[in-house]
C-alpha cells in the first residue's frame, strides 16, 4: 500500500514537471489574432494528434462563416478577436511572498466568505511550501479514483491517453458549428478537465476543478467532457466561490456531459469572476455553452449554479431528454449588482418517452444591473407523457436594475404537460419591518430574505458550496441597501 | 408596383403624404420579415405570402354570399360595410348621434376631417414594425371613428371587412383610426370573413386613441377565415384613468397573426387584453402581445386561450415591459393552450421586462391536455366520454368568451364555439 501511494506520488511528481508547472519555463505566446496557422500552432504546442488538428481546423472554418448573435439581452462593444492571444504557455505565477501582499479588499473577502488561512494561500497563489501539503491531498484524492477506474484527467492528457473516448464522444453534445462561442472555443480550446466513470460506479468523491492538476491556466477556452456510464454516478464541481482576478476579458467554454442508460450527473458551478468595478468599467464576459445529454433511459442530468461574478453572464445550461424516463433539472441562482448583466437560463427539450424536467431560476438584480431568464421546454412529437415544471422569480432591489424574463415554449405532443410560472417583485416592506422590529439591521434583513429566497436552489448545491454560496450571495448584495 | 414608387417619390405636400412617403421609406428597409426575425420565429410569413403581391385596390362586385350575411344581421345594429377594402356605402348603417363622427378614412383624407393629421401613423412604430409601414403607405380604405369629449356611445359599431379574391396574389390594406376623446366611451366589433372559396390575403391596421378617463371596447372577429391569411396590427394609445378592453377571437384561419400593443402613457390607465383561438387543419394562429407601462400605478391583465386540433399550430408572445417610471404597476399575464391532436403544436413566450422594483407582475403559462380527474368525474356521473371532453373544452375557452360585454356577441361566440365542438347541449 505505502509502495503503491509512493508511486503514484512518484509519477505525479514527474508528471508536474513534464507538463511544466514547477519548472521555471519561458513564457511562450502565440502571435496576437486568430487564422488556421494559430489553430495549427496551438494543436502543435499540445502534440495533438493529426484527427484532433483536424476537428479544430473544421471547427475554424465554421466559425469564420458565422456571424455573433446579436439576440441577446445584454450589451457589451464589439470583441475585436484579431486583438486576443489565443495560446499562453502556462505561466508560473508571479511570487506572492505572504498572505500580506494581496490586494486587502480580496483578503477581506476571503475573510468574509470565511475560507481558511492555507486554502487562502492556494487561491491567492502564495509561495509556500502548500505545494507539498495539497499534492499529497491529490494523490491519495487519485487513488481512490483509480481504484473504482474513474478517469480524471485534463483534455490535453486524455487526447493522448483515451483518444478513443474523446473521439467517440467530443463535439456529440455541442458540435462544432452549435453555435458562434462553440465554434471558437471548438478551435482554439486550450485545455479543461475530461471525466469518464465506468458502468455501475458510483464516484466516491465530488470531483472538483479545484483539485485537479493542472488546474490553473486552463485559460479562457476551456473544454469540459464529462461521460457518466450505465449506472454510474458523478457530483462535479466547477468554480469556487472566492472571487477569481482573471486577466482574460473573453471566456468562451464549452461543457459536455453525456449519461448514459440509468446513470446519474450532478454538475455544480459558483462562478464569481471579476465583475468590473463599481462604474461598470472592466470583468469578464462569460460566454458559455453548457449542454448535458440524457442519452440512456432511466438518466439524469442536474444543474445548480450560483452566478455572482463576470461582467456579462450569457449561457444555457441545458438537457437534452432522450433516453426514456430521463429527468433533466437546472436549479439557479443568478445575482447581478452594478452594471453587471446575466442573460441566462436553460434549455430542456424533451424526445424520449416520459421524460420530466423542471426548472427553478432565481434572479436578483440590484445597483444598475440587468438580469435576464430566458429558457426554452421543447417538447417532440415523441416525447408522451412528458412533464415540465419552470419556476422563474425575480427579485429587485432599488429602482434602478432591471429583471425580464423570456420563456419559450414550444409543444409539438398532446399527451404532455408544461407548467410556467414566473414572478417579478421587491423585498416587502412588511418583511423588513418585520425583520427590522427584530433587531435587524436592513443589511442582515435584505440577506435573510435573499437567502430564503434562493434557498430552494442551494439545497440543490454540495453541502461545503452551499455554505459557501450564502455568504456569497451576502459579499456581492453589500451595499446594495439605502 | 413602379408607379406606386413613383407615387411617393413625388415631394410629399401634405401633412398626410409626408407620413405615407415615411412609412413607404421605411418599408424599403424592413421588407417582409423571414422567421429570423425574432417577433416572427414562430410565423414564417415570408413564405406563406404570395411572392409578388398586388397592392392596387380591386374594385369587386358585391356576391351572393356577402348579401346573403349583411341580410342575417339585425337590421338596426350600426355597421360599416368594406369590400375588399373598399368602403361600400349603401350596405351600412350610419348612426347619427351627436358627437359621434363616422366616415371611411379616404373621405375622411380627402376633407381632413377632425383633424386626422393629428392622429394618423402616430400609434403605429411604423418605422420598425414591418406590416404597419407596409399600410400606412398603401392604405386603401377603412373606418375612421372620432367621439367627441363625454360622450357615451351605448350601441356597438360593427365594422364588417368581406373579402373576395378575384386576384390570388392581391394583398389588401385596411385600417381603422378610432378617437376616443376624454371621458367619452365607444365599444366596437371588427369581423372579418373571407367571403369567397379561394385564399384571400390581407394586412389590417387599428389606431385607437383613448382619451383621458375614456373607454374602448374592440372585438375583433376572425371567425369565416377559411383560407384567410390575415395580419392584424391593433395600437392603443391610452391616457391617464383610462380603460381599454380589446379581445381576439379567432377559429380556423390559414394564417392568422395579431399583433396588439397597448401603451399605458397615464396614470391609472388599465388594458385588459384578452383572447380565444381555435385551431383546425393546418392553421397557423399566432398572437403577439405588447404592454407597455409608461406611467405609475397602471395596471394590465391579460388571458389568452388555445384550443389546438388537427395540424394547427397556435403560438403566443405576450411581453409586459414596465418602465423605470412606472411604478406601483400591477401586471398579469395567463396563457394557456390545449392539444387536442397529436400533430398540433403550441408555441409559448411570456416574456416580462421590467425596470421598476415596486412593482407586481407574473405570468403563468400552461400548455397541456384535459385534466383525467375532472373527465373522470363526469364519466363517474354517467356523461359519456366524448360529451366529458367537449364539455371541459367548452369551458376552459369559455372563460375568455364570458368576458365580453355585448351581450349578441358574447352568445354568437358561445354558439360558434359549441358548434366547433358539435357539442348539442
Amino acid at each position: 500500500m505505502e509502495k503503491e501511494q509512493d508511486d503514484i506520488l512518484q509519477e505525479h511528481i514527474n508528471s508536474d514537471y513534464k507538463y511544466g508547472f514547477t519548472t521555471d519555463i519561458e513564457q511562450e505566446f502565440a502571435p496576437m489574432g486568430l487564422n488556421e496557422d494559430i489553430v495549427r500552432f496551438i494543436s502543435a504546442k499540445k502534440n495533438e494528434p493529426e484527427w484532433m488538428l483536424n476537428w479544430r481546423l473544421q471547427a475554424f472554418k465554421a466559425w469564420q462563416q458565422m456571424k455573433q448573435p446579436q439576440w441577446q439581452n445584454v450589451h457589451f462593444p464589439e470583441i475585436d478577436y484579431q486583438k486576443i492571444i489565443y495560446y499562453a504557455a502556462p505561466k508560473k505565477k508571479k511570487e506572492i511572498k505572504s498572505l500580506d501582499d494581496i490586494d486587502p479588499e480580496i483578503r477581506e473577502t476571503y475573510d468574509k466568505l470565511g475560507i481558511p488561512i492555507q486554502e487562502q494561500k492556494v487561491l491567492a497563489g502564495v509561495a509556500v511550501d502548500y505545494v507539498m501539503d495539497s499534492e499529497s491531498v491529490i494523490t491519495t484524492f487519485r487513488a481512490a479514483l483509480k481504484e473504482k477506474g474513474v478517469i480524471f484527467c485534463s483534455m490535453s492528457e486524455a487526447i493522448r491517453e483515451h483518444a478513443d473516448l474523446v473521439k467517440k464522444y467530443l463535439g456529440t453534445v455541442v458540435p462544432t458549428r452549435d453555435n458562434y462561442f462553440a465554434a471558437l472555443n471548438s478551435a482554439v480550446f486550450s485545455d479543461g478537465s475530461f471525466v469518464y466513470i465506468p458502468k455501475g460506479v458510483r464516484c466516491p468523491m465530488e470531483l472538483s476543478t479545484y483539485f485537479r492538476i493542472n488546474a490553473e491556466n486552463t485559460g479562457q477556452f476551456e473544454r469540459t467532457l464529462i461521460i457518466a456510464d450505465d449506472r454510474s454516478y458523478v457530483s462535479y464541481l466547477e468554480g469556487c466561490t472566492a472571487p477569481t482576478r482573471d486577466e482574460n476579458q473573453l471566456h468562451a467554454a464549452v461543457v459536455e456531459l453525456v449519461a448514459m442508460d440509468s446513470a446519474e450527473i450532478k454538475y455544480s458551478t459558483v462562478q464569481n469572476w471579476y465583475p468590473g468595478d463599481k462604474n461598470g468599467i472592466g470583468g469578464v464576459y462569460n460566454f458559455v455553452t453548457k449542454r448535458g445529454l440524457c442519452q440512456g433511459d432511466s438518466s439524469k442530468i442536474s444543474w445548480a449554479q450560483v452566478e455572482t461574478g463576470s461582467a456579462i453572464t450569457w449561457k444555457y445550461p441545458s438537457c437534452i431528454l432522450k433516453g426514456d424516463n430521463s429527468i433533466g433539472e437546472f436549479y439557479s441562482v443568478a445575482v447581478t449588482n452594478n452594471y453587471q448583466q446575466a442573460d441566462t437560463g436553460t434549455k430542456m427539450i424533451h424526445i424520449g418517452k416520459n421524460t420530466r424536467s423542471r426548472i427553478v431560476s432565481k434572479g436578483i438584480s440590484a445597483g444598475k444591473s440587468q438580469n435576464s431568464y430566458r429558457g426554452l421546454v421543447k417538447v417532440a412529437g415523441t416525447a408522451e407523457n412528458a412533464y415540465n415544471f419552470s419556476q422563474c422569480d425575480s427579485l429587485l432591489i432599488g429602482d434602478k436594475c432591471g429583471a425580464h424574463t423570456f420563456p419559450y415554449l414550444e409543444i409539438k405532443n398532446n399527451t404532455g404537460k408544461v407548467e410556467h410560472e414566473a414572478t417579478t417583485s421587491k423585498i416587502g416592506e412588511d418583511l423588513m419591518f418585520y425583520c427590522n422590529q427584530r433587531g435587524l439591521s436592513d443589511e442582515e434583513a435584505v440577506s435573510m430574505i435573499v437567502n430564503g429566497y434562493c434557498k430552494e436552489v442551494f439545497k440543490h448545491l454540495p453541502m461545503e458550496f452551499a455554505v459557501e454560496a450564502q455568504k456569497l450571495l451576502d459579499v456581492s448584495l453589500e451595499g446594495s441597501v439605502g | 408596383m413602379e408607379t406606386i414608387e413613383q407615387q411617393f417619390k413625388n415631394t410629399p405636400t401634405t401633412q398626410l403624404d409626408k407620413v405615407r412617403v415615411e412609412a413607404f421609406n421605411a418599408f424599403e428597409k424592413l421588407g417582409i420579415p423571414t422567421s429570423r426575425v425574432e417577433a416572427w420565429k414562430y410565423t414564417n410569413i415570408k413564405t406563406k405570402l404570395s411572392k409578388d403581391f398586388i397592392l392596387t385596390p380591386l374594385e369587386s362586385e358585391v356576391n351572393t354570399a356577402v348579401k346573403n350575411y349583411i341580410a342575417s344581421l339585425p337590421p338596426y345594429a350600426f355597421r360599416l360595410v368594406f369590400l375588399n377594402g373598399i368602403f361600400h356605402q349603401e350596405l351600412s348603417i350610419i348612426p347619427e348621434i351627436e358627437g359621434l363622427y363616422i366616415t371611411n378614412l379616404k373621405e375622411a383624407f380627402a376633407n381632413k376631417s377632425s383633424n386626422i393629421e393629428q392622429y394618423f401613423g402616430k400609434a403605429v412604430n411604423y418605422n420598425e414594425e414591418h406590416f404597419a409601414a407596409l399600410n400606412t403607405a398603401f392604405v386603401t380604405d377603412g373606418a375612421f371613428i372620432h367621439v367627441s369629449k363625454n360622450v357615451a356611445i351605448e350601441e356597438p359599431i360593427y365594422l364588417h371587412y368581406f373579402f373576395t379574391a378575384t386576384d390570388a396574389d392581391a394583398f389588401v390594406q385596411t385600417r381603422n383610426l378610432v378617437v376616443v376623446e376624454d371621458g367619452a366611451s365607444l365599444q366596437i366589433a371588427e369581423d372579418f370573413r373571407n367571403a369567397s372559396n379561394i385564399t384571400v390575403q390581407y394586412n389590417h391596421v387599428t389606431e385607437s386613441f383613448i382619451g383621458k378617463n375614456a373607454q374602448l371596447t374592440l372585438v375583433k372577429l376572425q371567425v369565416e377565415t377559411k383560407n384567410v391569411k390575415g395580419i392584424h396590427s391593433l395600437e392603443a394609445l391610452l391616457q391617464r384613468d383610462s380603460t381599454f378592453n380589446a379581445s381576439t377571437i379567432t377559429f380556423e384561419g390559414n394564417v392568422i397573426r395579431n399583433n396588439i400593443t397597448a401603451q399605458l402613457l397615464g396614470e391609472n390607465a388599465h388594458a385588459d387584453l384578452s383572447g380565444l383561438y381555435f385551431g383546425k387543419e393546418n392553421a397557423s394562429i399566432d398572437n403577439n402581445i405588447l404592454v407597455k407601462h409608461l406611467a405609475p400605478n397602471c395596471t394590465s391583465n391579460q388571458l389568452y386561450k388555445g384550443v389546438m386540433n388537427d395540424e394547427s399550430v397556435g403560438s403566443f408572445s405576450g411581453k409586459i415591459f414596465v418602465d423605470q417610471i412606472a411604478q406601483k404597476t400591477n401586471a398579469f399575464q395567463s396563457s394557456k393552450g390545449l392539444l387536442l391532436s397529436n400533430e398540433a403544436s403550441i408555441n409559448n413566450r411570456p416574456n416580462l421586462e421590467i425596470f421598476a422594483d415596486d412593482v407586481k407582475c407574473s405570468h403563468g403559462a400552461a400548455i397541456g391536455q384535459l385534466d383525467e380527474n375532472a373527465l373522470f368525474y363526469l364519466q363517474a356521473r354517467g356523461i359519456p366520454f366524448e360529451l366529458a371532453k367537449q364539455l371541459l373544452t367548452y369551458a376552459f375557452v369559455h372563460e375568455v368568451a364570458e368576458r365580453i360585454q355585448a351581450k349578441p356577441l358574447r352568445q354568437f361566440i358561445c354558439d360558434k364555439l359549441k358548434e366547433e365542438l358539435k357539442l348539442n347541449w
